[in-house]
């Protein structure tokens, strides 16, 4: 045994007990596979969880109806890191919150000297914690395959033009979908439980929560849809100037952070098959500014040229 | 020997004084003879019997049922219980027998109600014949009851099965006066977070051994076998009833919303997977068979327990859907020593539990495929109180440090009891001898080339299920063994074992050495 032998205490395990435990158990056998809904115990590509309407759009890495996981799916696309993209919800997460990430199994967690025609059914892998927020950017910035440097353009800047969003494009955007009620059947479809016993309760807990958030963000005492709609007008307006007539933003020569994050919201307010009601458009707000409505298109092209080119044949 | 004596130790010589006796000699002398004397008190009780049975069978009828102290009971409710001694309902009692017999059944009817603090006293007398009503065959029946209070509040802190919480509870008893009972719980503690729960039953047609009950129960759980917490909302609608061999038989309806939620920070990808919320939809059949002379520390007799759960197919809507049914039968045998009377206080006990969850397709989509199942209606396997020496929910796939659950589980075990010296087969102590073992398996779809996203078909819970009750036969099981100490109160059992596990799958807790063990059900 290597080190010192230490003095026993009395609570020490003597000698030739712990010499019995260790004979036990006298036969250790393969481990029981894993039951059929649980994901294999290895993972050859990082998971990514997020909000997704069915499997087959998870699967096919189809962007997320979520502005938060759209943000950070768009993000590791950027990156040129391949995901598998999981559908899931709120409870599943560390934070409490979509997304969050999941690391591939590390060969080593994975012993080699045991092997089996199921791969992975033996190993008992270490538990990882997921990754959420900042450390999905760092994750993803480590592991770019890309030559892309991803320079960090002025944080002060970044930050004011982040509060833009947050303040004001995101109260309109949880009205139009949670409070605004001609876009009910939208939100039942993409968040609510199918269950008609579930759903009010959900339904009524989510609106209180939108509600507190909406009035929380803009200090105000009421929800008032046509100010929200005006102050994310100005908010567009904003990044439009912003944007200029520069590929991305910042004058940067590839696309960061921010440019996923305006796209989160971007792409979803004109995805017209997303099934927003057309009384309350954010659309219409946002395609006054075309510099803004071409970095959506060439965003997406980029990161998504496999749906491109279908949507070409379909055409 | 001299003929001293005429009444003892006759010579043969002597035969002829005995014609000199007096008769009433002779009578005292054959009277004092052993074989006379039982001969005698056999006739004696054959006409006490006779006595008996003549009383039983003379005439009496009852006039009139009197029930006194029972202030908070509904009419209503006692009629159908006092009812068939009345000369005047349909099939009246007609002899001393009958009244009596029937006497037997309505007082313990009443008693059976659990409302009453001791049993019901009877008395009987003579009607009055001045009552022009009255034949003279009528007795009047007084019936003394004595309730028990109607409310009980009670607090109070547990600590078992590695859980510290404190509680309070409010029983009302009889609250429309048809021996109705609420009962309301609420408990907090470190791994309950917080417990809820309303009940109320009734007995039905006044029958005690008949009750139909409604719970709502609403709970916060930490689960850390499984890396999470349970939010459970639901409620159950119940009706059992004892058969004529006092087997306990129950159906019952209930639905509850579940969550899974609060995951810890290194939950593994498997719970993840089935986080969130679901809705359960159930009908259950539960058989319960009790022949074990005391349940807590068995010496003889055997138990049988079946259960038979049928969730979310057909109209019972809800978002999962399985049958899941087991089994458990536990049994015992004295052993008794040469040499050694009356009972030793040795026994030997095995249990045997099994189950299997059997996913279906949802609703009314018989032919379509069905969702296989998830984290909160799998089995789980070991403990202190079921396989002893393995952690809570030790045995079965493990994904990382959590228990994963598995559909199809077998566990038996095996214990020999002895009497503590110095205590004897009395006392509630027992030295005991363990060895248990199981096997707890996962459904796995056996055919890798199709795609099981959306569900597996029939073919597939069939070979999958198939293949995983065969694996339980053709390997050993997970098994340990060891020694303990075995307390028996009233309440629950303690068990404080020694144990080290023999043979072990990979991914499987055990626990080393010394276990306790907390419960009412043990394998």
């Amino acid at each position: 045994m290597a080190g010192p032998p230490s003095r026993p205490g009395w609570f020490a395990v003597p000698a030739p007990v712990r010499e019995l435990f260790k004979i036990f158990p006298l036969t250790t056998l393969p481990a029981e596979s894993l039951p059929e809904r649980a994901p294999e115990r290895a993972r050859v590509r990082p998971s990514l969880y997020v909000f997704a309407r069915t499997l087959e759009d998870a699967r096919s890495g189809r962007p997320s109806f979520n502005p938060q996981c759209l943000k950070w799916q768009t993000f590791l696309r950027i990156a040129g890191v391949d995901v598998h993209l999981v559908p899931s919800n709120n409870h599943a997460s560390p934070s409490g919150a979509l997304p969050f990430l999941l690391l591939p199994t590390t060969p080593t967690s994975i012993p080699e000297k045991q092997p089996s025609t199921q791969p992975g059914s033996n190993a008992v892998t270490k538990p990882t914690v997921p990754l959420t927020g900042s450390k999905i950017q760092r994750y993803a910035k480590d592991n770019s395959p890309r030559e892309t440097t991803f320079s960090d353009s002025p944080p002060s800047r970044t930050e004011a033009y982040e509060a833009l969003l947050s303040q004001s494009l995101r109260p309109a955007w949880l009205y139009a979908l949670y409070l605004h009620e001609t876009n009910t059947p939208l939100l039942k479809a993409l968040y609510l439980p199918p269950s008609p016993i579930l759903y009010l309760p959900s339904l009524h807990t989510l609106r209180n929560a939108a509600t507190d958030e909406i009035l929380k963000t803009t200090r105000r005492a009421l929800v008032d849809p046509h100010r929200l709609l005006v102050d994310a007008t100005d908010a567009l307006r904003s990044l439009s100037a912003l944007l200029a007539d520069n590929d991305w933003f910042f004058g940067q020569p590839d696309p960061g952070l921010f440019d996923a994050e305006v796209f989160a919201y971007t792409y979803l307010i004109m995805d017209e098959a997303f099934g927003w009601a057309d009384d309350y458009s954010l659309a219409q707000c946002l395609v006054k500014f075309d510099n803004l409505v071409e970095h959506r298109k060439r965003l997406y092209e980029r990161c998504w040229p496999e749906t491109i080119e279908e949507e070409v044949n379909t055409n | 020997m001299a003929p001293t004596s005429e009444s003892s130790g006759r010579p043969p010589a002597n035969h002829f004084n005995k014609l000199h006796e007096d008769a009433q000699d002779v009578l005292r002398d054959a009277r004092t003879r052993p074989e006379f004397q039982s001969a005698e008190d056999e006739a004696k009780e054959q006409r006490i019997a006779q006595l008996m049975v003549d009383q039983m069978s003379m005439p009496m009828t009852v006039n009139e049922v009197t029930v006194t102290g029972a202030k908070n009971i509904r009419r209503g409710f006692l009629d159908p219980i006092l009812n068939p001694l009345l000369s005047d309902s349909n099939d009246p009692p007609y002899t001393v027998g009958d009244v009596m017999s029937r006497l037997q059944v309505a007082t313990g009817k009443l008693s059976g109600l659990q409302i009453l603090r001791e049993p019901p006293q009877v008395y009987l007398s003579q009607s009055s014949q001045v009552d022009a009503s009255t034949s003279p065959t009528d007795v009047d029946i007084s019936i003394g009851l004595r309730e028990l209070p109607r409310f009980k509040l009670q607090t109070g802190t547990d600590v078992g099965n590695g859980e510290g919480s404190a509680y309070g509870s409010l029983l009302w008893r009889n609250m429309f006066g048809g021996a109705e009972m609420l009962t309301l719980n609420a408990k907090a503690g470190t791994r309950t977070r917080s417990a809820y729960s309303a009940n109320i039953s009734a007995p039905v047609l006044s029958n005690p051994d008949m009750r139909i009950s409604l719970e709502a129960l609403s709970s916060a759980v930490e689960k850390p076998w499984a890396s999470h917490e349970e939010v459970l909302k639901g409620g159950t609608l119940r009706f059992s009833w004892l058969n004529r061999q006092r087997d306990t038989h129950s159906v019952e309806y209930s639905g509850a919303w579940r969550q899974i939620t609060g995951l810890a920070s290194d939950a593994s990808p498997t719970v993840r997977q089935d986080a969130g919320d679901t809705l359960k939809s159930a009908i259950k059949h539960i058989f319960y068979r009790e022949r074990r002379d005391n349940p807590q520390l068995p010496q003889q007799g055997y138990m049988v327990r079946t259960g038979l759960e049928l969730a979310g197919v057909g109209p019972l809507g809800g978002d999962v859907a399985f049958s899941k049914s087991d089994l458990e039968v536990n049994g015992a045998v004295p052993i008794s020593l040469p040499g050694v009377k009356g009972r030793t206080g040795i026994s030997i006990g095995a249990g045997f539990r099994t189950g299997i969850l059997y996913p279906l397709p949802l609703g009314y989509n018989f032919g379509g495929k069905a969702l296989p199942s998830r984290l909160n209606d799998r089995f789980l396997l070991g403990g202190p109180t079921d396989i002893r020496s393995f952690k809570l929910g030790g045995l079965g796939p493990h994904d990382g440090r959590d228990a994963a659950g598995g559909d199809v589980f077998a566990a038996g075990s095996v214990n020999m009891l002895f009497p503590l010296p110095y205590k004897g087969p009395d006392s509630g102590l027992r030295l005991q001898l363990f060895a248990n073992g199981g096997r707890l398996i996962a459904l796995r779809n056996k055919l890798k080339s199709r795609d099981t996203s959306e569900g597996l078909d029939g073919e597939m819970v069939r070979s999958g299920l198939l293949s995983a009750v065969g694996d339980l036969f053709n390997g050993p099981p997970s098994l340990a063994a060891g020694v303990g100490l075995v307390y028996a109160h009233p309440v629950a059992r303690f068990e404080l074992n020694f144990g080290l596990p023999v043979i072990v799958r990979k991914g499987e807790l055990v626990t080393k050495g010394v276990q306790l063990g907390v419960g009412i059900n043990f394998l």
